[in-house]
């Protein structure tokens, strides 16, 4: 199959981690995210073709679109758990605030001591 | 430590810090742990992977768990957001303490982008992340990253059993 180069951004701290777990396996940084990518595309590919909008929604969690709220109605999930073990499941990180939002934070906690 | 403020979590780090088997680590800056009571409710009410295990480290550790007029009110009813409303009205009571408790409240990340918290002064919001960070930084924990992998495998393993007919659910 045909592959193409494309420029996209990434989280630097994800692609150091990831440079450390292509070496580890031997592997490139573009397999890797071609696997994660293709598993990630055909999933909601056959939810789509079934029917099923849960693959979408869930993608849409992962990239803070949707509220936890509205998936867990749309889903009838009773558990804030159960949305964490399908995130898990789905391959589907939580949805993150910006780092520069996390660092302001660990800095007022590091004020308290 | 008298001046401590009291660590408080939503029930989002209670889940993620049980799947790393890391409660412990809400110990270690040594400042006064307390669970609301509507977030034990909503963790415990019903079997889940963690159930148990919250609710017998909290019964190990005597975490304090602070009753809310939510919390009374809500009983019997099965409604998504009351826990927040909970951790609300919880902030607001350190607020009116002679003196003003400070408050540090834990949440997940989509938990702080998208619920707005009325914040007394005092008090601070953050995530699980950044206090896992603030421990890694503190020479408490080697690494934060660690921690989130280990909540994620273990979840993944949880989730097979606990959704048997696999992704995407139906």
């Amino acid at each position: 199959m045909a592959s193409v180069n494309f420029t996209a951004s990434v989280d630097r701290d994800l692609l150091r981690r990831a440079k450390v777990l292509a070496a580890q396996h031997d592997t490139s940084i573009s397999a890797l995210l071609n696997a994660e990518l293709r598993y990630l595309v055909e999933t909601c590919e056959l939810a789509e073709r079934h029917g099923n909008r849960n693959a979408a929604l869930l993608l849409g969690f992962a990239l803070g679109r949707i509220s936890d709220l509205e998936v867990m109605e749309q889903l009838h999930l009773e558990h804030e758990e159960d949305l964490f073990l399908l995130m898990a499941q789905a391959h589907l990180p939580l949805p993150r605030l910006a780092d520069q939002a996390t660092e302001a934070m660990v800095s007022d906690l590091q004020q308290l001591v | 430590m008298g001046d401590a403020p009291v660590l408080i979590p939503d029930a989002g780090p209670w889940i993620t810090l049980a799947y790393a088997d890391g409660l412990d680590l809400l110990l270690k800056p040594g400042w006064p742990v307390a669970m609301v009571d509507m977030v034990l409710e909503e963790l415990t009410r019903s079997q889940t992977p963690t159930s148990q295990q919250i609710g017998a480290w909290v019964k190990d550790q005597c975490i304090p768990v602070w009753p809310t007029e939510v919390c009374r009110r809500a009983a019997g009813r099965r409604q998504r957001n009351v826990g927040e409303m909970a951790i609300q009205e919880t902030m607001q009571a350190l607020a009116m303490e002679d003196p003003p408790r400070r408050g540090v409240f834990l949440f997940e990340d989509h938990k702080i982008a998208r619920a707005t918290f009325l914040l007394p002064p005092g008090c601070l919001k953050v995530t699980t992340r950044a206090f896992l960070l603030f421990l890694e930084r503190g020479g408490w924990l080697d690494s934060a990253v660690a921690i989130e992998r280990r909540a994620i495998e273990a979840g993944r393993q949880f989730s097979r059993l606990r959704f048997p007919l696999g992704f995407p659910p139906d």
